[in-house]
């Protein structure tokens, strides 16, 4: 677990964020430390280097007893926080208020060893000690207790603001690590249910809409159409076998019978009609492979400006006379300039296949009519009939493959007309919805409505 | 007689499945035609190249050269024999792909002889109308491309634009057997097996308008194979 968590992003990302935090921090140190202690160190030291100037009036060159006198006069004015210590070229005092071994030459801090005090409340001392002529040496100090304690104070509380931040940041790395872990490891289980048979399974959403969740909805939605797939293969196969099955069956039939027909004429008959139902085999064997073709979307990369108007002007000249013909009609009003991307030939064998339905399931005296309009950015295409109608509870039946309204298959036609329609509709990115066309009960008619989305106007 | 009896061809088959081959023969042949089969794409490129031929099936997938391939190198080559192709592949997107690389029609299998047959008197129809020819005639009936205007016998016959397009087709293969599934996707570009009686019906509009009180009947119906436009044999 642990190595994992530390390959995160998120733990990256916090260890990042805590690097940039303690070098602004560092800096911040710096910038005080220096502002503060160096200012007050500073002004002590110029206090100091006045005093031994007051003292050395002529420099490092001012005679002994001078500097003695110096050293006595400064102590007779009692500062508080002064020490003055002269000590002779062999160590001993000659003037002064301190009582120690006197340092090297230069700027020196000294701390009092634990314990002690060099006076009262003054732990720490800054000084100057100065060679003089003779070899004799002079020291001024100042009380830098206070300096001392500050730099404490400001060291402390840097480094318990640092510890803080550092320990913050830590624990946010490793908590939003783990969070996002967990998302990921969600994510992970569920395809390994999915990989193992369950497509019912989806990815929980956290609800606060972020990445993840958008990650989340993705792949959800990919879920759901593996889902809905793996339903179709299944149906399909199902209803493959048995819609291929009645017209090979019948093709059987046929070739038996011509083998058991001495009539020449009559075995002519009999393969005639064989080869009639393999025709029929075959053409559902191509409408599954268009099908297929059509919901793989490959045929989106061919997709040219069409002017629909005028395609659906005479697909509703050729259906006219057909209708007629079958005892019915056929009115159109169709919109003109009505443009599309998308595909002649599949949009021609959709609408025509609509209209097909309309005409053959109708009966005599069905009027049917195709209609197409401008519906804002959209196009709206609709044919209807008045014809027997399908029940509302079995529209979702008659969208699918093979699902056949009657229950006898010996019915014309492979039962792909209105599953077709609705793949190429799906592929030029519209909707086929199915609704009564009228208010009788008796024979309501259907309406199909092609809801084709915002097509750029022409 | 299907066929135009002085339409005698010269055929190139190039295929490998011994079937096809066989039923192609014995579908062309009795018609009075030349067929020779090349079993493989090499053999049949190089006899399509090197022989003259009236017209050359190839089948797109061949072991070793494929169809298109061997159409696309002769139509390099200058040769402009006509194609056709013979294919199980039938997706409409095939059918662009054989055109483009050179072929003039394209044939799903499996096939009925009598469609190989119409299509190929079709692609190389002598005698057949040049684009630029502006009056089509058969017998009285004529029609005029530029106008529009179809009269028989002198009288002016009013057609739809359908019905219009389906008799200048006809006119265009006048004397051939014109196939239903031809009249499909030349006049209508449906490339889809109507649920309807769609050829049927304009057939017979055309027939009321155009053979209906003349004195012969130019429409004829071909049994098993399709339509043809001219005088009776």
């Amino acid at each position: 677990m642990l190595p994992k968590l530390f390959q995160t992003t998120s733990v990256r990302l916090a260890a990042l964020g805590l690097g940039l935090a303690s070098v602004s921090a560092v800096v911040l140190f710096v910038v005080i430390y220096y502002g503060t202690l160096g200012t007050m160190r500073a002004t002590l030291d110029a206090a100091i280097t006045n005093e031994i100037s007051e003292i050395l009036i002529a420099g490092p060159t001012t005679p002994q007893t001078t500097v003695a006198a110096g050293v006595r006069a400064a102590l007779a004015e009692r500062p508080a926080n002064i020490f003055f210590l002269l000590d002779d070229a062999g160590g001993r005092m000659i003037a002064g208020n301190l009582h120690l071994a006197m340092p090297r030459p230069g700027w020196h801090t000294l701390a009092a060893p634990e314990g002690q005090v060099f006076a009262p409340h003054a732990h720490v001392l800054r000084g100057h000690v100065v060679p003089i002529t003779g070899g004799d040496r002079l020291f001024v100090a100042a009380d830098a207790t206070m300096l001392d304690e500050l730099n404490e104070l400001i060291r402390r509380s840097f480094m318990i603001g640092f510890g803080i931040t550092l320990a913050i940041g830590l624990a946010a790395g490793i908590g939003f690590g783990r969070r996002a872990l967990a998302r990921v490891e969600a994510v992970s289980a569920a395809g390994r249910e999915i990989m193992d048979g369950d497509f019912t399974r989806r990815i929980p959403l956290s609800g606060s809409g972020d990445e993840f969740d958008h990650l989340a909805t993705s792949i959800n939605a990919m879920l759901a159409r593996i889902e809905q797939l793996m339903a179709n293969i299944r149906a399909v196969g199902d209803e493959i076998a048995h819609d291929l099955r009645s017209p090979l069956a019948r093709l059987r039939e046929s070739l038996e019978l011509s083998l058991r027909v001495a009539d020449p004429a009559a075995m002519r008959g009999a393969m005639e009609d064989a080869i009639g139902q393999v025709d029929a085999a075959l053409g559902l064997s191509v409408a599954i492979l268009r099908l297929a073709q059509i919901e793989s979307g490959a045929r989106r990369a061919s997709f040219t400006r069409i002017d629909f108007s005028l395609l659906l002007e005479e697909i509703a000249e050729t259906y006219e006379t057909v209708a007629e013909d079958a005892g019915g009609r056929l009115t159109a009003t169709i919109e003109p300039d009505l443009i599309l991307t998308g595909d002649a030939a599949l949009l021609n064998q959709m609408v025509a296949n609509l209209v097909e339905n309309a005409i053959n399931h109708g009966g005599n005296g069905t009027a049917i009519a195709l209609a197409a309009s401008r519906a804002g950015r959209d196009i709206e295409v609709t044919v209807a009939d008045n014809g027997p109608g399908i029940p509302a509870e079995r529209h979702a039946m008659a969208l699918r493959r093979f699902g056949r309204l009657d229950a006898s298959r010996a019915a014309e036609g492979h039962g792909l007309g209105l599953p077709l329609a609705a793949a190429i509709a799906t592929l030029h990115d519209a909707t086929l919805t199915l609704s009564g066309a009228r208010n009788d009960p008796v024979r309501p008619g259907l309406r199909v409505t092609l809801h084709f989305a915002s097509v750029s106007p022409c | 007689m299907i066929m135009d009896p002085k339409q005698e061809l010269r055929i190139l088959l190039i295929e490998d499945d011994p079937r096809t081959a066989a039923l192609v023969r014995a579908g062309l042949e009795p018609e009075g035609h030349d067929v020779a089969v090349a079993p493989d794409g090499r053999a049949g490129l190089l006899r399509a190249a090197s022989e003259s031929w009236d017209i050359l099936i190839v089948d797109r997938m061949l072991p070793g050269l494929d169809g298109l391939g061997i159409v696309r190198t002769l139509r390099g080559a200058g040769v402009v024999t006509p194609a056709l192709f013979l294919t199980a592949l039938g997706g409409v997107d095939d059918r662009v792909d054989g055109l483009r690389a050179g072929g003039d029609d394209y044939l799903v299998k499996p096939f009925a002889v009598a469609e190989l047959s119409a299509r190929i008197a079709a692609l190389v129809r002598r005698g057949a109308p040049k684009p630029e020819d502006t009056i089509l005639r058969v017998a009285d009936l004529e029609l005029d491309r530029l106008t529009r205007e179809v009269t028989r016998a002198g009288h002016a016959i009013t057609l739809k634009p359908r019905e219009y397009a389906v008799l200048e087709y006809l006119m265009r293969h006048a004397g051939q057997v014109v196939t239903r599934t031809m009249l499909l996707e030349d006049v209508w570009d449906f490339h889809f097996d109507p649920q309807t009686s769609v050829v049927e019906s304009h057939i017979s509009r055309l027939r009321a308008k155009i053979d209906r009180g003349f004195d012969r009947e130019l429409v004829q119906t071909i049994r098993s194979a399709g339509y043809r436009l001219g005088d009776a044999p």
